[in-house]
């Protein structure tokens, strides 16, 4: 009997799975008929926008339709994710967004839409690497001695993309795990910010931007933000191996599309960006574009969008930033 | 400087920029910049942003070059449309209207795109020679510009370019205050608090730039030329070859300006957040303070386009020099060059010159290449440029509002952009009728959140400590200036007052 039941469920299973990948064919066949935008809230040039442009060229090629980039810049991404949350909800109209609309802006400011549930996740497609980097004439030479001087005294300033931007609430998470304080000198954007701390005028900086900043000897970098060292800078260590844990590690970039868009549209293009990423040139690619390649599909994404903005709204909520 | 090593990465920047596909792009991009500068409105940020995604399929050095060449030819055919139709081209060509389109009124059209052209080269050359042997050295010398020095120099140029304009001197600083008021608008940068946006999410990041110059310039013109369609008459000896001969007072008159126009404009280039408007507006400024006869300007005056044609052109080359040399963008503009880099996984960095020295000298040269260009291309073309003064208005001016709504859009793919154009032209009209003039505001709107940004980071990051500003040296010496300037105005006044005093009293 045991055999029977498990023979009808295991027959019921399949043809539940075969009718779902009939309609899974159904409708990879006709999507996509068309051109598909990809929207990047941000202005053209930035990381976000090569790691877009690259990711709509691999596609093009994987689905045989033309995948292009649309920039609309504006509120920290707002806008453009105001704008894809309204875009019909068929698949052609997608977002390549980063961490800061969907954990931080929410939190920091009123916001028209809620991008939690305005848009559904396709795809994680990478994780942004960001360095902890002093003036090198400051004379704290690792990680140990740096926290050591902000534990003691306020008198550090630390440069910033702006409030509520990703490395201002990194940087505030830091300090309330490590129980240190600096001053944060918020700028429009990184790279006035970089100008400064390169200037010694501002002291310590958190960002991708210090990257080749440090690789040149300009800047010295103490801590990594992030899971694994970087490849050019092997001797400077990660956050866990520098005994702080708890701390969020950085930002990442996915794919998004409007709140309704069929679910087979979600995990057929989610499929797609799977396979791309097994090819080692792609993954190459993405690299090349200064961020760590990392896949993972809509579901599991989902989940850690939703625990990342939880993290960060209660940090948040501690925090003294105005609405 | 090691003369050696200069002559051999001049060869291999010319080996470089010299190849055929470089040439070509190289042409092309000057061509569309001449372009994008000549049509209202579509400058070179909303063209590199169209012409963006083509560099994702070109090679990282022609995608550079051609690039470039937008950005450089836009201003020489930036001051086209302010000279003839007293429509500027782009923001940073605004001033030129002022002194521009009275000289074409007066037939001499034709001279100011000839002089325009030579100054914009000579601009140019002059930013191109920095960059060929100091860039390394200036920009360095750049990064001691902080947040206090910033401020000193706003200051000074709020000072120096308060009477700008003609007319009442009250009437003027009123729209220096409106246009840094207008630049409150957006997202506080220190709090994130929200100043006069009413709620519109376009307006967190403030009032577009290329919105507010085109409506209060180049829509408002439009709307006060309904009323004299058709009564124009052009006198058509002014659009032949030979009109566009200087004279030799013109040439005369150009040596200083010019010379100081390079000089300023080299200045403002190197200083990120500034570039070539603010050096333009300034060298209006300064021209018209030194000059002998400042009634001259705002009638036809040469040097009211010679200096701020020359600024501009050399501030758009020095830009490429913290661009390069640092690997910091000191502008939208200049983040989609580093952007086109990025793309082919060139990450911009300080050690850009060095490991990519064909790229870096490539570039240079082909400046070279495209400045020479653009004088070849544009001289022909300036017989071209003030035939369209025969186009009837009821022609052009609908043309010239559609491309000014496709520019002002283009800059963000925001629709909101082309109510904003439309209200500031309206505003603009305004003005005209209330004789408030334009150009002040602009200034106004273009430094004061420049001054309250530098003013507010030099006090956070001296914890409030006032003295900064007279402790460090550059910015000491900046508001001495300012002192000096403001304390000489005075004087002179006094003088001219009693002066006419005293002449009232003998008569």
């Amino acid at each position: 009997m045991k055999s029977l039941s498990f023979q009808v469920a295991g027959l019921c299973a399949s043809s539940f799975v075969a009718m779902a990948m009939m309609a899974g064919t159904a409708v990879a066949q006709s999507y996509p008929e068309t051109t598909v935008r990809i929207v990047v809230p941000y202005p053209a040039g930035g990381t976000a926008d090569a790691v877009a442009r690259t990711l709509a060229g691999g596609l093009s090629t994987k689905l045989g339709a033309n995948f292009i980039v649309e920039n609309q810049g504006g509120a920290s991404g707002m806008i453009g994710t105001t704008y894809v949350s309204q875009a019909a909800a068929d698949g052609y109209t997608l977002m390549l967004g980063a961490n800061n609309i969907f954990s931080i802006l929410p939190h920091v400011s009123e916001t028209q839409v809620d991008p939690l549930t305005a848009l559904v996740p396709v795809a994680k497609v990478a994780d942004s690497q960001r360095l902890l980097a002093v003036h090198p004439s400051l004379p704290y030479e690792d990680i140990d001695a740096f926290l050591a001087h902000i534990q003691e005294s306020d008198d550090l300033n630390y440069a910033s993309s702006g409030i509520g931007s990703t490395p201002h609430i990194l940087t505030e998470f830091f300090l309330s795990e490590v129980g240190g304080e600096m001053n944060h000198i918020p700028y429009p954007g990184a790279n006035p910010a970089l100008n400064d701390v390169l200037a010694g005028y501002v002291d310590v900086m958190i960002d991708t931007v210090v990257i080749p900043q440090v690789e040149a000897g300009a800047l010295r970098g103490l801590v990594v933000f992030g899971s694994e060292r970087l490849a050019n800078l092997p001797d400077i260590p990660t956050l866990e191996e520098a005994g702080l844990t708890g701390i969020p590690a950085s930002g990442w970039t996915g794919l998004f599309a409007p709140a309704d868009t069929p679910v087979e549209i979600v995990a057929q293009l989610s499929d797609a960006i799977a396979e791309l990423y097994e090819d080692e040139a792609f993954r190459a690619s993405v690299t090349n574009l200064g961020v760590a390649p990392d896949f993972q599909e809509y579901e599991t994404f989902q989940q850690s969008i939703l625990s990342d903005s939880q993290m960060f709204g209660e940090f948040i909520a501690t925090l003294d930033i105005e609405e | 400087m090691d003369i050696g090593n200069l002559a051999g990465n001049i060869s291999l920047g010319l080996s470089t920029a010299l190849t055929a596909s470089n040439l070509f792009y190289c042409f092309i991009g000057v061509l569309l910049g001449t372009v994008v500068g000549v049509i209202p409105g579509i400058g070179a940020l909303a063209a590199i942003s169209m012409l963006f995604p083509i560099t994702f399929h070109l090679d990282p050095t022609s995608a550079l070059i051609m690039l470039a060449g937008i950005w450089y030819g836009t201003s020489y055919g930036g001051s086209t449309a302010s000279i003839l139709l007293n429509i500027p081209g782009t923001p940073a060509n605004a001033i030129v209207c002022l002194d521009g389109f009275p000289m074409s009124q007066q037939g001499r059209g034709g001279v100011a795109l000839f002089m325009t052209t030579a100054a914009s080269f000579i601009g140019g050359s002059v930013g191109i020679i920095l960059m060929m042997l100091f860039a390394p050295v200036i920009a360095n010398y750049a990064l001691s510009f902080a947040s206090t020095e910033y401020f000193a120099l706003m200051i000074l140029g709020l000072v120096a370019a308060s009477t700008i304009s003609d007319g009442s001197t009250l009437k003027g600083l009123a729209m220096v205050v409106f246009g840094i008021a207008i630049g409150t608008v957006g997202m506080d940068l220190y709090t994130g608090q929200a100043r006069f946006t009413f709620g519109v999410l376009a307006l967190s990041d403030g009032v577009n730039l290329v919105a507010l110059a085109m409506g209060l310039f180049g829509v408002a013109e439009i709307i006060a030329s309904i009323r004299k369609v058709d009564t124009r008459h052009l006198d058509r000896s002014t659009v032949t070859f030979r009109a566009m001969k200087p004279t030799s007072d013109d040439v005369q008159r150009s040596a200083g300006p010019v010379a100081r126009g390079s000089a300023l404009g080299s200045f403002f280039g190197t200083l990120p957040g500034t570039g070539p408007a603010v050096a333009a507006f300034l060298a209006y400024a300064i021209e018209k303070r030194i000059s002998k006869t400042p009634e001259r300007f705002g009638k036809g005056a040469i040097e009211g386009i010679m200096a701020p044609e020359s600024a501009n052109n050399a501030a758009d080359q020095t830009s490429f020099i913290p661009t390069m040399a640092l690997g910091i963008p000191g502008s939208a503009t200049m983040a989609l060059m580093l952007g086109a880099l990025i793309i082919h996984g060139i990450t911009p960095g300080p050690q850009l010159m060095t490991q990519q020295p064909s790229l870096f000298w490539g570039l240079v040269m082909s400046f070279w290449i495209g400045n020479l260009l653009l004088v070849v291309l544009n001289v022909p073309l300036i017989g071209l440029w003030v035939r369209l003064l025969l186009v009837p208005y009821h022609l052009l001016y609908p043309a010239v509002l559609m491309f000014i709504g496709i520019g002002v859009y283009t800059v963000n793919n925001n629709p909101f952009d082309i109510w904003m154009v439309t209200l500031f032209g309206a505003l603009g009209y305004l003005m005209r009728l209330l004789k408030l003039p334009a150009a002040p505001l602009l200034l106004g709107f273009v430094l004061g959140p420049l001054m309250e940004e530098h003013f507010r980071r030099a006090m956070l990051v001296a914890r409030g400590d006032m003295m900064v500003f007279i402790e460090r040296p550059i910015s000491a010496t900046v508001l001495a200036l300012t002192v000096a300037l403001i304390v000489w105005n005075a004087l002179s006044s006094y003088k001219r007052w009693a002066k006419r005093k005293a002449l009232a009293m003998a008569g």
